[in-house]
């Protein structure tokens, strides 16, 4: 159970503060705040620090933490963290400084409706609904307003960042497909490790909590490890709690009771080769031992009415590099190109890449001393792909079951691929 | 608002306002429209949170909370809590109000009644007792869930606040009764209340039949339910093994949750239910290990990497008792990717090297090289230590290793360089065939490496010297450029490379011997390398066979590094898997301290400084009668000696009034003259070793002070011969430390 719970600012404000059961000196958030900030690399989200047990979520920039003197279950720890930040995203909108400052009394609300003494008690948002009197106050189009890494930016997500109990909510749920593929290529331009890492999200606001039944397409492949192309076959996967799935085996169909707000239905995993939807070619022209030029040409493999979205490719030149200029050979726009000196590091990214173009940058490089080519490195990129589904799952229907409802909600579903890891080893 | 009844001039009268507020206060007493009664309200809020008081208010809002509106009762009760401690003479008006409105006849609505009843439970003084245990023993049998599940919260608190009011009361028949409410929240608090009443007899008791009736009624739990009802189910021991498997049937559903805290919960009954069974054991790996990869990419997916890191520790756990094999094919999975935290990348390096197989090796090196270039020193020192790791534990891959580890050599990365030179002193302490590919190498890398690569270099040198036709010349040459002072970690290894290299190859290097030696006499100043030099001295004057024989015996080629098996983990496998022991790596005696409760309120800042002041006046008048000799200074082994034979004189136990470290506390001590000869901190327990001197008697006292921040307690043990001369050391050492004890 949780001795104390906190949110500090990432400049290390204490914004909330709640102290559970009163067993715990006081300031421990200045110890952990302290900690954080010296801290090499990212801090464990799980640390003891002068005998005290520090556990701890980092969201859009906040902290969220408990503490505790016992042995308890990290997980359940963490999973109730997440809850409280799930739930203050859906009564407020958003999860940020400012949404938090300006609802502070609705966030309290929440939270003492979420943990007595340091133990988990009401934690759906329609389990807290009846208990919560204050309305949210919503933050809109603020500049820094944290997007959820789930959330692609073609999308409408404005009408996805409204307070759940806000006035004039609509009857409408949106339903997103979205997955994370993982790709690298070894410097012949092989694939040597793929995966997909996908979830079906969903964001309910419907009216009554009707239950829906999701079909996913049939030829859907379970526990099959390999898979052919055109197939999706996926390797293992998981259901949120509200998810019935007697009918998933045979029909896969899933009939779900949506909780109130965000939560994910559905988890699965493919490894295993997919079509990529980009192939980086590259080469080395070693002009003098001090002098080299290196080309990278990235194909866009998918359907031409698609396109990849915020395309970043990143990589870094060998130490001794003194100068670096840069010739773009495609005539694509929006194309932009930078080199950090210090870090040695190239950024090239492209606003669309449109399927079945190509984009190609030759890089001119200036070395104080000679250098192998292991120096250069790797090429990731970085992409979204929107309406995009690399494993071919694909939403057959969305359903209300409930008869006799006089409307009918809107029901938005999307699909949006995302890199996870997208590498060319030089 | 203010603006409009005076002018906007005056925000600053605080005084008035407050006022002006009593006057609005009593003017919507007899008000019936709730908005305007609310707005009243939430301007005395405000101006709470803002950290004015409002105090003065505290009549005035128990008159009005008579109101079936809760969102005034919310306030309404935020401020009482508030300032029910600093208003004891009015606390009893604002506890009857709590009290009214947790009972039926006077509250309609539940949401108040639980409401009213979790705030009661809130309040801790003396006099409030009596009224939360009726309010308690009412709210139990409510019809209302949430006024039984926060009444049975509410027992937990008043078990806190006094341990003996509960045990062995009829409570605890009433909530073993209410885990069978028909309320999951209701049945869930039961237990975890149940749980923690009867914490010292080793928490809930439970059979067969609760097992069964829990695990039927499972899936009206929430996520948190079930986790709180695994946890139990894993503590059950089942009577024949029929029993056990339909209780792992019916939990196996529960793999495919997409919850973590379900899935560790699920898992931790299976691993405890089949411990001694060698053959199912393998089993339960076997079926776990696919939702164990699902449940942390899924968490990578949503960028939920805190609870990925938690389940990564948990495989990282059944890999190290001995369930490599089965991650073997999903290895790929545990590459680490380019947006992932440090934490992350630093598990999944760690997994790679222990679920490496002969197939794999290839495959787990080629990747763990590229981490070698990767921006953050921290991974690419990480995945060098990894790759030498391998080499360890995969022999025939060995040589291949070694070449791919001397390539890192030409990166021209300082930290690179050392860490791989490291690495390479480690891995020819294991196969020392493969020193004399190794030696070609490093020599150029002298020049780079930062000292501790240049340490292993010299140490190479000193072990295979009679390999490398050079070594007296690379010897001779980093001796005329050594700094003696410099650097110690490469004296020292210079100098044992130097007396072995001189029993190997005496006429090569008698003169370079007497050259290092003749400029460490003249330069160095470290007693330690001092007494290394003058042992080699005597042990080659005595006789150079015997010196041979004791600096470079026959090393037995090492099986495996020490450092690497891990001799707690079975414990924490069975008995604390799913708790934060598995991810410190360490049972839970290590990490968990006594803990100890508080009652009394931190003193405030203003009196601090009070007592600060005080102290300092009272040790100047003790000055006459009792005086420590600030100058006396004391050597370890007298301190040490001493410690042995005088026996304890005075034991002292207090709480500390706030947060310490170390460095304040010997700075505090230091000014009156007690000084410190050793402290340390291990996980938050500070230790002081202290000594003193009376100036006027010569007596001596030796204490040692010990802090436990989590608990807040300090304990002062004295020594010394003279029973009130060690009082008068407790007196100065107590005003020292006023600042941190309570008084």
């Amino acid at each position: 159970m949780l001795s104390q719970f906190y949110i500090l600012s990432a400049r290390g404000d204490t914004i909330i503060s709640r102290d559970f059961r009163g067993d715990l000196v006081k300031g421990t958030n200045e110890i952990f705040f302290r900690k954080a900030k010296l801290w090499k690399g990212d801090l464990p989200p799980v640390i003891n620090l002068e005998g005290i047990n520090f556990l701890h979520l980092k969201k859009g920039g906040l902290y969220l933490v408990a503490t505790t003197i016992r042995n308890v279950s990290p997980s359940y720890v963490l999973d109730l963290l997440q809850i409280v930040a799930k739930l203050i995203k859906d009564y407020c909108g958003v999860l940020t400084e400012e949404s938090i400052r300006k609802n502070f009394t609705l966030i309290y609300e929440i939270i003492d409706e979420a943990i007595d003494y340091g133990y988990a008690q009401s934690t759906s948002t329609d389990q807290l609904r009846p208990y919560i009197v204050n309305e949210a106050i919503s933050v809109e189009n603020s500049l820094f307003t944290f997007r959820p890494s789930f959330l692609s930016s073609s999308a409408p997500h404005t009408a996805v960042q409204r307070p759940m109990a806000g006035k004039g909510v609509k009857n409408e749920i949106f339903v997103d497909v979205y997955e994370k593929i993982t790709a690298l290529f070894d410097s012949k331009g092989y694939l040597i490790n793929s995966a997909i890492d996908g979830c079906i999200q969903m964001k309910s606001y419907l009216q009554g909590n009707p239950q829906l039944k999701l079909a996913l397409n049939e030829d859907l492949v379970l526990n099959k490890s390999g898979g052919l192309y055109g197939n999706a076959a996926l390797d293992d996967f998981n259901f949120h709690e509200g998810v019935n799935t007697s009918e998933f085996n045979d029909f896969k169909i899933l009939t779900i009771n949506p909780p109130e707000g965000e939560f994910i239905a559905m988890n699965y995993r493919i490894k295993g080769e997919y079509q990529t939807p980009f192939r980086i070619f590259h080469f080395i022209d070693e002009i003098t031992p001090y002098k080299l030029d290196f080309t990278i040409r990235i194909r866009a493999l998918f359907n031409s009415k698609q396109f990849g979205s915020n395309v970043v490719v990143k990589f870094t030149m060998p130490k001794t590099t003194t100068s670096v200029s840069f010739e773009q050979l495609s005539k694509v726009s929006n194309q932009k190109t930078e080199y950090k000196d210090i870090e040695k590091l190239c950024d090239w990214s492209v606003k669309k890449f449109i399927g079945g173009s190509e984009i190609a940058l030759k890089v001119k490089t200036s070395l104080s001393s000679p250098c192998s080519q292991k120096e250069l490195g790797q090429i990731s990129m970085n992409f979204e792909i929107p309406m995009y589904s690399v494993s071919n799952l694909q939403i057959k229907y969305l359903r209300v079951v409930e008869p006799g409802k006089q409307t009918t909600p809107y029901k938005w579903v999307r699909y949006i691929t995302q890199s996870s890891s997208y590498v060319c080893r030089i | 608002m203010a603006g409009s009844h005076g002018p906007q001039f005056f925000v600053d009268n605080k005084k008035g306002e407050i006022n002006e507020l009593k006057v609005s206060l009593k003017n919507i007493m007899s008000e019936r429209d709730n908005t305007k009664r609310r707005d009243v309200i939430k301007k005395v809020i405000a101006y709470m949170t803002l950290g004015i008081d409002v105090s003065k208010l505290f009549t005035d809002m128990v008159l009005i909370s008579h109101t079936d509106d809760i969102v005034q009762k919310k306030m309404i009760y935020l401020y009482l809590v508030n300032y029910v401690e600093s208003n004891q003479e009015q606390a009893l008006m604002a506890i009857n109000t709590f009290c009214k409105d947790c009972k039926r006849i006077s509250s309609q609505n539940p949401k108040i009644r639980g409401l009213a009843l979790r705030n009661l439970c809130s309040l801790r003084f003396p006099g409030a007792i009596e009224y939360i245990l009726s309010a308690i023993q009412d709210g139990l049998s409510d019809p209302d869930p949430y006024v039984r599940k926060t009444a049975i919260i509410g027992l937990i608190k008043l078990h806190k606040y006094s341990k003996n009011l509960i045990v062995g009361s009829s409570f605890v028949n009433t909530l073993y009764e209410l885990i069978r409410d028909i309320d999951p929240n209701v049945s869930i608090n039961a237990i975890l209340a149940l749980n923690e009443i009867l914490e010292e007899e080793g928490g809930i008791a439970i059979n067969r039949r609760m097992v069964i009736y829990l695990l039927n009624r499972i899936n009206s739990y929430t996520e948190f339910g079930q986790s709180t009802v695994f946890d139990l189910v894993a503590k059950y021991e089942p009577q024949a093994e029929d029993e056990m498997l339909d209780i792992l049937n019916i939990l196996e559903e529960k793999l495919k949750h997409s919850s973590g805290s379900v899935v560790l919960g699920c898992i931790k009954v299976f691993l405890n239910y089949t411990r001694d069974n060698q053959l199912m054991i393998r089993q339960v790996f076997a079926r776990i290990q696919a939702p164990l990869v699902t449940l942390f990419t899924g968490a990578e997916v949503t960028g939920a990497y805190e609870q990925a890191y938690c389940i990564l520790a948990h495989i990282h756990l059944i890999i190290s008792k001995g369930a490599g094999g089965i991650f073997e094919g999903d290895f790929k999975s545990f590459f680490c990717k380019f947006d992932e935290p440090t934490y992350i990348k630093f598990m999944k390096i760690d997994i790679l090297t222990m679920i490496v197989s002969d197939q794999t090796v290839e495959d787990v090196i080629n990747e763990l090289s590229a981490y070698v270039t990767d921006v953050n020193a921290e991974i690419s020192k990480k995945s060098i230590q990894a790759i030498s790791k391998v080499a360890v534990r995969i022999p025939f891959a060995c040589v291949a290793i070694v070449r791919q580890l001397l390539s890192f050599l030409s990166l021209n990365i300082d930290y690179v360089i050392t860490e791989t030179l490291v690495a390479m002193k480690d891995l020819v302490r294991k196969y020392r065939e493969l020193t004399y590919e190794i030696l070609a190498e490093i020599e150029n890398s002298l020049e780079i490496a930062s000292d501790e690569g240049k340490a292993a270099i010299i140490w190479m040198i000193g072990e295979f010297g009679e390999e490398i036709t050079d070594a007296p010349y690379i010897i001779e040459n980093i001796i005329s450029n050594l700094i003696a002072n410099e650097n110690y970690q490469i004296t020292h290894a210079v100098l044992s490379a130097t007396v072995r290299l001189f029993l190997k190859r005496a006429p090569e290097m008698r003169d370079i011997l007497s050259s290092l030696y003749s400029k460490l006499i003249s330069e160095c100043d470290n007693p330690d390398i001092m007494d290394r030099a003058g042992f080699y001295y005597q042990l080659l004057r005595q006789d150079p066979s015997i010196a041979n024989e004791v600096l470079n015996c026959e090393k037995h080629p090492i099986q495996n590094f020490l450092e690497d098996d891990c001799f707690d983990l079975q414990d924490i496998l069975t008995n604390e898997f799913n708790q934060l022991s598995v991810i410190y790596q360490k049972p839970a005696k290590q990490i968990i301290k006594p803990k100890a409760e508080l009652t009394v309120p931190e003193p405030e800042q203003v009196t601090q400084v009070v007592n600060d002041l005080l102290s300092l006046d009272q040790v100047n008048l003790s000055e006459n009668a009792f005086k420590i000799d600030t100058e006396f200074v004391m050597v370890s082994d007298d301190f040490q000696q001493m410690w042995m034979t005088v026996p304890d004189c005075i034991k002292y136990e207090n709480r500390l009034s706030r947060y310490i470290n170390i460095q304040e506390v010997e700075n505090l001590m230091a000014s009156v003259g007690i000084n410190c000869i050793a402290s340390g901190d291990q996980m938050g327990t500070l230790k002081f070793f202290f000594y003193a001197k009376d100036s006027g008697s010569d007596v001596l006292f030796l204490a040692e002070f010990v802090i436990v921040l989590a608990a807040k307690e300090a304990s002062l043990c004295v020594k010394c011969h003279d029973k009130t001369a060690a009082e008068n050391f407790k007196r100065v050492f107590l005003q020292a430390s006023s600042s941190f004890l309570q008084s």
